[in-house]
């Protein structure tokens, strides 16, 4: 029996489709999974149904009744709630007043901490879901936190839980247990929507699978009557007409050796394990990985914005684990980071102060201290010719720019002089096509100069046309290296989702 | 009020009271101001500027900025930019729809002069609506707003003894100001400046008394560049902090303040500075030649006010065509993105502080060796909280601060006089400050009416106020 | 040094802070830095005279107080909450209206400054406890205070089982920790945020009530004299745990006593670093905090 069904949720951000037409089902009783690449626009659909968005067009229906769910009280109230990536726990309340947040039992003004504590702790028994009511919540292991707040949806009637990426923060003891759980509430008479990319998820506990790709629903399926295979592929998409990087070119020398790199998250989990890789002049590496999987922590320590916890990172021969970001830039290192707007640019500042941020502490633009402002507005003008910025002058405040200008002033300050070795994060996401060319054609530009280019992308196709060599990364590690030409899109897909990992983990392990 | 001349700047605020030759030109000021605001801000919506002038000219000309304010909440909602593509509305000076990302057409000059009326706008419509709210508080306790204005306004401006005392009482807020805007500048909420300003009186009445043989206009300039190193050496203890172990700067700041100025009170009531037989907490009197002259007859103004200007000048200069500046600046505008950009802000951090804790030591040394001549226990009167007041009003703007000193020490100068020609006590100038200082905290989210009509679109979920 | 006299002095001048301790930890609890404590309890120490005054009578002096008290409350949470002006900023600008504003009101209601006194107001009239005073030195000590004393002692464990055992208490430490798991949770995280800042502002008018009426019945200019940021430190300090928070101030309070008695007798230890204590003491609670985050992120 259908318990939810959403048609046509059509949701705009600025600049791109979110959610394009998308018509999604759920049968009661059911574990549903929703896959798709990061920008397929999962996390959207779920925003939309928890109320946390609202769509542009489309309606939803529970139990065939049309609903309208303004905000997430209102889900709640309808049975409907989510675990998010990012969990909801107040750290200094134990697991009992956390789980009955805003529906205490009372007793006059009074908690009534006996029956909250008994309540909660009946729920639990009920699920399986094994936590200790009194612990507090700031003591408790991730996978335990994950407990409690499932078990905050069971206490506020949830029918209908969805989970966003539970597995991303979990062991994988963790996630069996989170498998057990969820087959149990399945078996209580709940219903459970699963966001996840990893296909190792999908077709443990799932039932059936809806992928999305680019805002729109590729298909639903049958997991017990699906390979792994088809479901990568519809991820990932069919192979199509690639424009290929022109010609192969030896490699020069290692300008970027990274040796046994571990790092750890703001949340003091390991995000990189024992990462190993080189890259060399005149080449382009490209990383592939849907988001989330470590390449955020890779990126700051090797630009140097993030402590190392043991390995190397060495840059044009000198190492540099220790060193700050402007020696490693001095060095020659340029990046073009993922968030354009809060990494990349300033923007409140004009352009000129944009594009002169990592080179005015240098003649000429400065000497003694004193800034040469005619120098730097020679740069600013010459940077805007070369590379087409669309504006009236050079001292425009940046927040006034395009998606695609504005990147293009991140390009012009990274790349006006042509850099040893780039970092590229993202560096096309939520441009358009004219912009995205640009930016491939100064990739390309650079290799032909020599640049040691490491381009981090979750846009397969970007990296089959660009990369000489392919390295995936799936939860911290790097589990294949290929070249352009033997790889598949298939075979990306499956090793993105984490499938095919042990056989593929031996041939990386070397780095 | 008899015989005072009433200067010009009372009636350019209130151009409809009264009936002086000078209204007139107050009144054609004003509608010269507000034909060119209005003309330029509804210009940046619809390209006709003669309908905006017409509206300008009336109102400017009918009350001056006193309708101008009104019409000011009114206008800039009606600036939000509709898309042409989906329908939603944008901030004014928005390049792109807010929502599906469309491009505004281009604007030009127009744009320029809009996001210059909007700043203008501001500045003069808070110091207004304190004023006019002072004023309100005043005829509620059954006083005459108008003539207390005119008096405050003729003690302030009217004879050149007056002029002098404001610009005396605007000295040491120029420079507690600057220390404080450029702090703001650089996203640091330091509170911290009074502390150095006692450290640096402190520093400056020792070098006026102990080397009492080196001759005056050396000891002068000894006594200032100790004064400034001392605030500077203070505010880097907060600062050390800020940049190492990342500790919040506002309450220790504000925690250290009360540190100097116990410290300083120590000194010279029962430490090395006490002198016995003193029936108050002071210093011994600084040697002769450190005392800088009065220079206009019957005030204590000395040359503390140009070394002043000087630093406002100088302070200009760091923040436009130094290193210094640029990092201050953007570290201020995106810390993020500096660090990503390679600046090193811990180090950017302690410059900042060590020279805002300077200027305020420098004012501090201004009233032992201008004023004082010596060192009194607890004898600002609060000269660094004003000259938050007037970085907050200013906009961290060098010339900003100069402006908003100049006005303020005129507020506070002609305040003390108020007491004797009307029966206002001077505490009303404490409560103008706080309103002026309330209207900028509501100010810096002023635009909420534009909000208000944006918010009613679907949009993120917003953030609470959090600390 | 008259020990007893001592002690009795500490409960007498830790009274205010004890209350105002309580007004910095709900609004700390909240998520709001709360620096306008001074000027909150400087308007209701003059509201207290005032309404005591034209009231004749000073218990509904102490009411006009904390009213007056939780009414500036409301303002600063109007400002920072609703019109979402800078926290900081609206903090001092409290401060500023309350130290000019009462100024401003003596002269213009009574043509008084620096003291207002009227004639006629009686200060509230000292408790003596039924058999505790009869105990021969604690009773000198515990007995015989100003009521207002007594009430701030009710206040702490009253404090700590609204923040930790009643509903709403909960409510404010869950919107102060985690504001999105709150509003989720169907919390409304204004209400509780003006409930915390309007409470705390009715406490800080009690403790100013006490100022003015609970000794010399009469109002002084800036009387607060930044109890309004000791106590603020002590809540710092004492991570905002009620008892801890009660502790430092008890400790400040007497420390301000102490420091009284020290300045009739020479001693070595100068006045004034006894007042910079509880100032030093935040700034190291700061640092000691922010080195232990960094410790366990491994520098």
């Amino acid at each position: 029996m259908t318990l939810l069904r959403m048609t046509g949720i059509t949701k705009y951000y600025p600049g791109v489709v979110a959610n394009d037409g998308i018509d999604f089902e759920v049968e009661e009783g059911e574990i549903h999974a929703l896959v798709g690449e990061n920008g397929a626009g999962k996390s959207t659909l779920m925003k939309v149904l928890y109320g946390m968005e609202k769509a542009d067009a489309g309606q939803i229906y529970l139990h065939d009744q049309p609903v309208n769910i303004p905000n997430p009280q209102a889900a709640i109230r309808l049975g409907i709630d989510m675990v998010h990536q990012h969990f909801e726990l107040v750290p200094s309340m134990t697991v009992a007043e956390n789980v009955a947040l805003g529906h205490e039992p009372r007793r006059g003004l009074f908690v009534d901490r006996a029956a909250m504590l008994e309540r909660v702790r009946a729920l639990s028994e009920q699920f399986g879901l094994r936590v200790d009511p009194a612990a507090v919540v700031a003591d408790l292991s991730v996978g335990e936190q994950q407990r409690v707040e499932i078990l905050k949806l069971l206490y506020r009637n949830a029918r209908l839980l969805i989970l966003d990426e539970p597995s991303a923060v979990l062991t994988p003891q963790e996630v069996d247990d989170l498998f057990a759980v969820l087959r149990r509430l399945v078996a209580e008479g709940r219903t459970a929507i699963l966001i996840t990319h990893k296909l190792r998820e999908v077709m443990a506990v799932c039932d059936r699978a809806t992928v999305l790709r680019h805002g729109r629903v590729v298909g639903t399926v049958r997991v017990a009557e699906t390979q792994p295979e088809t479901i990568a592929r519809m991820m990932v998409g069919r192979e199509l007409e690639v424009i290929r990087r022109t010609q192969t070119q030896p490699p020069g020398e290692p300008v970027l050796v990274v040796h046994n790199l571990h790092v750890r998250d703001d949340r003091d989990l390991p995000a990189v394990r024992g990462v190993s890789f080189t890259v060399h002049a005149g080449e382009i590496v490209g990383l592939a990985g849907v988001e989330g999987n470590g390449q955020r922590e890779l990126v700051e320590a090797l630009v140097g914005l993030r402590a190392v916890e043991t390995g190397e990172v060495v840059l044009m021969h000198q190492p540099v684990t220790e060193a700050g970001n402007r020696r490693r830039r001095a060095l020659g290192m340029a990046i073009i980071p993922e968030d354009r707007t809060r990494q990349g640019l300033s923007a409140p500042s004009t352009l000129t102060e944009n594009l002169v941020a990592t080179r005015y502490h240098r003649p000429p633009y400065s000497r003694n201290g004193i800034l040469a402002l005619r120098p730097m507005r020679a740069f600013a003008q010459q940077a805007i010719r070369q590379f087409d910025i669309r504006v009236r002058g050079p001292n425009v405040r940046v927040r006034t720019l395009s998606g695609g200008n504005a990147q293009k002033v991140v390009v012009a300050r990274e790349l006006a002089e042509v850099p040893r070795v780039l970092i590229a994060a993202q560096p096309t996401r939520g441009l358009d096509v004219g912009a995205t060319q640009f930016v491939h054609g100064e990739l390309l530009r650079l290799r032909q100069a020599g640049t040691g280019i490491l381009l981090i992308s979750a846009d397969l196709d970007e990296l089959l046309a660009l990369a000489d060599r392919l390295l995936v990364i799936f939860e911290g590690q790097l589990v294949g290296e290929m070249t352009p030409e033997t790889a598949t899109r298939e075979r990306l897909g499956l090793l993105m989702a984490g499938r095919g990992v042990a056989a593929e983990v031996e041939s990386v392990s070397q780095g | 009020m008899s015989g005072q001349h009433t200067p010009l700047p009372y009636w350019v605020i209130a151009p409809f009271l009264g009936g002086s030759g000078t209204l007139w030109w107050g009144v054609l000021a004003w509608g010269v101001i507000g034909a060119a605001l209005t003309a330029a801000l509804v210009h940046s919506r619809d390209r006709r500027w003669w309908g905006g002038a017409l509206a300008g000219l009336v109102t400017g000309g009918a009350g001056g900025v006193l309708l101008l304010a009104p019409l000011w909440f009114v206008l800039m909602p009606l600036l939000d930019r509709r898309c042409q593509r989906c329908g939603a509305l944008s901030v004014a000076t928005a390049a792109a729809c807010s929502r599906c990302g469309a491009e505004f057409t281009e604007r030009g000059w127009a744009e320029t002069l809009s996001g210059l009326a909007n700043n203008v706008a501001r500045v003069v419509i808070t110091l207004e609506l304190a004023l006019i709210a002072g004023g309100i508080v005043l005829e509620l306790s059954g006083k005459d707003a108008l003539n207390t204005y005119r008096v405050l306004f003729e003690w302030g401006l009217g004879t050149p003894r007056a002029r002098a005392n404001s610009l005396l009482a605007a000295t040491p807020l120029i420079l507690t100001g600057l220390g404080t805007a450029i702090a703001f500048r650089a996203g640091i909420f330091n509170v911290g400046v009074e502390g150095s300003l006692y450290m640096g009186a402190l520093a400056a009445a020792w070098v006026g008394f102990t080397f009492t043989d080196v001759p005056g206009l050396l000891l002068i300039a000894l006594a200032f560049a100790v004064a400034a190193v001392a605030g500077g050496l203070w505010g880097l203890v907060p600062g050390y902090l800020k940049a190492r172990l990342r500790v919040d700067e506002v309450v220790t700041t504000i925690m250290l303040n009360y540190v100097a100025i116990e410290f300083t009170s120590y000194m010279v009531q029962s430490g090395p500075f006490f002198v016995p037989g003193m029936a108050n907490a002071m210093s011994k009197t600084i040697a002769k030649q450190a005392q800088l002259p009065r220079l206009i007859k019957g005030s204590q103004f000395n040359a503390t006010f140009f070394l002043a200007l000087v630093c406002v000048v100088v302070v200009l200069l760091i923040m436009t065509r130094t290193r210094l500046g640029y990092e201050t600046r953007l570290i201020g505008d995106n810390p993020l993105f500096a660090r990503w950009s390679g600046v090193l802000v811990g180090a950017t951090i302690l410059q900042v502080m060590f020279l805002s804790g300077a200027l305020g030591g420098l004012a501090g040394a201004g009233q032992v060796l201008g004023v004082h001549y010596n060192f009194t226990a607890r004898f600002s009167r609060g000269f660094g909280f004003d000259g938050l007041t007037i970085a907050l009003l200013a906009r961290n703007s060098p010339v900003g601060v100069l402006i908003g000193a100049l006005l303020f020490g005129a507020l506070r100068s002609g305040g003390t006089t108020i007491e004797l020609f009307t029966d206002v006590p001077i505490d009303l100038v404490d409560v103008v400050q706080a309103l002026i200082i309330f209207f900028v905290a509501v100010d810096l989210n002023l635009d909420f009416l534009s909000r208000r009509r944006r918010a009613a679109q679907p949009q993120e979920p917003v953030a609470t106020p959090a600390a | 040094m008259d020990w007893v006299n001592l002690a009795a002095a500490t409960l007498r001048i830790s009274t205010p802070l004890l209350m105002v301790g309580m007004a910095g930890l709900l609004s700390y609890q909240v998520g709001l830095i709360n620096i306008a404590l001074e000027g909150m309890m400087l308007g209701g120490a003059f509201a207290g005279v005032v309404i005591g005054y034209e009231a004749g009578s000073t218990w509904l002096g102490v009411l006009g107080a904390t009213l007056i008290g939780a009414a500036l409350g409301a303002l600063f949470a109007l400002a920072v909450i609703t019109l979402r002006a800078n926290l900081i900023v609206s903090g001092l600008a409290l401060n500023f209206l309350a130290t000019g504003g009462t100024a401003y009101l003596m002269d213009i209601l009574y043509d008084q400054s620096g003291t207002l006194a009227p004639q006629g107001l009686q200060k509230l009239p000292v408790v003596q406890l039924p058999l505790i005073e009869d105990i021969p030195t604690l009773g000198r000590i515990v007995s015989g205070h100003s009521p207002l004393v007594y009430v701030s002692w009710v206040l702490v464990p009253l404090t700590a089982i609204f923040l930790y055992r009643t509903v709403v208490g909960g409510h404010i430490r869950a919107v102060g920790e985690h504001a999105e798991a709150a509003r989720t949770a169907g919390i409304s995280v204004r209400r509780m945020q003006y409930l915390a800042l309007i409470l705390g502002g009715a406490l800080c008018g009690l403790a100013g009530a006490h100022l003015s009426l609970g000794d010399l019945p009469l109002f002084r200019e800036k009387m607060t004299n930044d109890r309004g940021f000791i106590a603020l430190a002590a809540v710092y300090f004492a991570a905002a745990r009620p008892g801890w928070t009660a502790l430092a101030c008890l400790l400040f309070g007497f420390f301000e006593a102490l420091q009284f008695r020290l300045q009739l007798q020479k001693t070595s230890v100068p006045n004034e670093f006894l007042q910079m204590l509880p100032y030093v003491m935040v700034v190291l609670a700061l640092v000691v905090i922010s080195v232990r985050k960094e410790w366990r992120k491994g520098w």
